[in-house]
């Protein structure tokens, strides 16, 4: 039987997905954007998607690499990766509304599991970010915290213990609020909300000390997903940013929380942005849609999409008068966290910011 | 160094001087050649104070004090890269690092598991060639080229354009000469060969080529087209042929470029003059999609080190073809359909070696 699903995003952007029964078997880790699923949405959604079986439009089809196939708007391809294996239509692949079609045959066991995983990761959650852009915001890779309508942005390339920080952060200064521990929107000065796979978090928050999960809790997290309820963690839907601290890992350097410079940070955070669109975690770092831009910049080189960056970088100049920080940690950080209590930094993260 | 380590030495044309280290067994070296689709820049003659690029292949300890380390895979401080390892099909993986990314030596260290051998050359080899000679002032173009006394003609496109079949019937068929089928070197409209072994499967194998073939290739051939049929498209092994084999008398190694083909695949054969800073863009998307992995891996540098010159690669790859590909030269836009008749082949070879074009070029000029 088939469903449908609708995600409003903060009333920027809405979404459409046709989908099988099979996704509610674990609906907390399959549906990751569950926390802007609404039943209803006003007007016509920017973005349609729909999975299952398809017959592909190809003719008169410029064909790259024998394998993509290429029109003005339109993309379709045959793709494998790791154990996957896909074949994506995209119809507005460049201008308006995009409608995509998507067929998943997955040779790996573990993929059964989480199949909403899959299609989030591989091209969700890529045209949301291009949506946005198309509409004045923007999809940055960070995290946050919130307290009085006022944020603490965390943000970093993967493995930079960005979500280790958000717990411990919330943990040791009370009432702050979660935003996102992977994903936010960005839109002016201003953070909108936007927590992927909430309950992943909820597990690591009410569970764990850090972020690393062992292989008993990737089964424990199956049980807790099914009667987690969203409202046990408070989420802060907007605020203003205070604070941009820029967190990296280090060989061998002590651990370091201290001011930095305002142009390089907020160039770094743009252009890790970018690099988000590159690499998707949860399924091994494809590269799959990036790549179909570039097919597609080849055949056609005046496209929106190959400029998009290039708009995040003019949003982002208005992001100069906010503080931004530099915390900087040792590869096994994770071994002394408990041992943080007499030079807490994360005290003195809300210390500074109290201040400011 | 390890004196029992097999080294070779690789000269391409007083640009690049290339010293490969193999730290392989005998054995691992047999089975899986990496350095034999260089063969036709291999030296003699040891040159060793003047490597340009040193290439370790074998077991290497990355140096990674005081490396950042980015998405658990990316360890980065200045002019060092370490990549932890990267999955590619059949369960094969490689890893490697490179020492003295900004400097005038690059060294290059890179490691893989038998499946993953065969990747060696075509994603960490290719790449730093085309780093190296992109930062002394060349341009590595992915493209076939043609040569008829002093007159040169580049074919530029992805896989499935139509390179290698319009090299090849311009080399048996209209008696040009060949300057490569997948890399020519450009500098100041003058392009240079890249003699690189030519990758046949079912779709552009000719008759000459076929012909060339012994029994036990003939039969190699067939046998890995069926092992792409019975593993869905899974498992593609392409046959390398050198091209000294076929024609032996009818390689070149340097012609004035006149005239730059842009190949896509397409639903019909057309022809069009197209503009030169499109071509250049064209170009650029043509070289990331060839080493799509590079486009992340300098992303990572960039992070880090957004000044310096491995994280502007790309920017310096397109100041070097603004430089190098003249603007007083035709440039077309040619759409082929994957099935391509043999005339239209011939009428592309005629279009492309026609001088009549060329009287307007020389009016310019005066």
């Amino acid at each position: 039987m088939r469903k449908i699903s609708y995600l409003n995003i903060h009333n920027l952007l809405s979404v459409a997905i046709h989908h099988q029964e099979e996704l509610n078997w674990f609906p907390e880790l399959n549906q990751p954007m569950r926390f802007f699923q609404v039943d209803q949405i006003k007007g016509d959604p920017e973005i349609i998607m729909e999975i299952g079986d398809f017959q592909p439009q190809i003719k008169n089809c410029f064909i790259v690499d024998h394998k993509y196939y290429i029109r003005q708007n339109y993309f379709f391809c045959d793709d494998s990766f790791k154990g996957l294996k896909w074949r994506v239509e995209f119809h507005g692949f460049e201008e308006g509304p995009t409608r995509v079609k998507l067929h998943i045959q997955k040779m790996d066991m573990k993929y059964h599991l989480t199949p909403g995983i899959i299609y989030n990761g591989l091209f969700l959650r890529q045209l949301i970010a291009y949506h946005l852009i198309r509409k004045g915001a923007c999809l940055i890779h960070a995290g946050a915290c919130a307290k009085d309508g006022k944020a603490v942005v965390f943000f970093g390339r993967g493995g930079t213990y960005k979500t280790t920080h958000i717990i411990q952060f919330m943990r040791q200064s009370r009432g702050w609020n979660f935003m996102g521990d992977d994903t936010l929107i960005l839109s002016g000065k201003h953070v909108l909300s936007f927590p992927y796979s909430l309950s992943f978090f909820g597990y690591r928050y009410a569970n764990l000390p850090d972020e690393q999960l062992s292989v008993l809790d990737r089964f424990r997290i199956f049980p807790y997903s099914k009667k987690f309820n969203p409202s046990s963690i408070g989420v802060e839907k907007q605020a203003e940013i205070v604070a941009l601290i820029n967190c990296s890992v280090g060989v061998g350097i002590p651990l370091n929380f201290h001011p930095a410079d305002g142009e390089a940070s907020i160039r770094d955070l743009a252009r890790q942005s970018a690099v988000d669109d590159y690499t998707n975690a949860s399924i091994g770092h494809t590269q799959t849609y990036p790549k179909y831009v570039e097919a597609y910049s080849l055949v056609f080189p005046e496209n929106g999409l190959s400029k998009r960056w290039q708009e995040v970088m003019k949003q982002m100049t208005c992001l100069s008068s906010i503080k931004p920080y530099h915390l900087e940690v040792p590869v096994d950080f994770l071994d002394h966290l408990g041992g943080l209590g007499k030079n807490n930094v994360y005290k003195q993260i809300d210390s500074v910011i109290k201040v400011a | 160094m390890n004196a029992t380590a097999f080294q070779e030495f690789f000269k391409i044309h007083n640009i690049l001087n290339i010293q490969v280290i193999d730290r392989r067994s005998f054995f691992q070296r047999k089975v899986i050649d990496i350095t034999g689709r260089y063969a036709a820049f291999r030296c003699r003659e040891p040159n060793v104070e003047k490597s340009d690029l040193i290439i370790e292949i074998g077991h290497f300890t990355p140096n990674l004090q005081g490396c950042s380390v980015l998405d658990g895979e990316y360890y980065i401080k200045p002019n060092y890269f370490f990549h932890k390892e990267e999955h590619y099909k059949l369960g094969g993986f490689l890893t490697f690092d490179v020492e003295g990314l900004e400097e005038d030596i690059c060294r290059v260290r890179v490691d893989a598991n038998f499946t993953g051998m065969p990747f060696v050359a075509g994603l960490v080899i290719d790449f730093f060639i085309h780093y190296c000679i992109t930062i002394r002032g060349y341009s590595l173009l992915h493209a076939s080229g043609l040569s008829k006394d002093q007159y040169g003609v580049v074919f530029s496109g992805r896989g499935g354009g139509g390179k290698t079949t319009l090299a090849l019937a311009g080399v048996t068929k209209g008696n040009y000469e060949y300057l490569g089928d997948n890399f020519i070197i450009c500098y100041n409209g003058e392009i240079y060969s890249f003699i690189s072994d030519l990758n046949m499967f079912g779709y552009n194998l000719i008759p000459n080529v076929w012909n060339k073939f012994t029994m036990k290739e003939k039969i190699m051939f067939r046998m890995k087209e069926w092992l792409y049929k019975i593993t869905l498209s899974y498992i593609k092994i392409f046959t390398a042929v050198s091209p000294n084999r076929i024609f032996t008398q009818r390689i070149r190694s340097n012609s004035k470029l006149r005239k730059f083909f842009l190949l896509l695949a397409g639903p019909e054969y057309q022809v069009e003059t197209a503009d030169r800073r499109e071509i250049i863009q064209r170009t650029i998307s043509n070289m990331k999609l060839e080493f799509f992995n590079f486009v992340r891996h300098i992303e990572a540098y960039a992070c880090l080190l957004p000044a310096s010159t491995f994280a502007e690669h790309w920017v310096n790859y397109a100041m070097s073809l603004e430089k190098n590909l003249p603007e007083n030269i035709e440039y077309f836009l040619l759409t082929m359909p994957l099935t391509v008749r043999s005339q239209e082949i011939d009428q592309t070879l005629g279009k492309a070696f026609s001088e009549e074009n060329i009287s307007c070029i020389e009016g310019k000029v005066k």
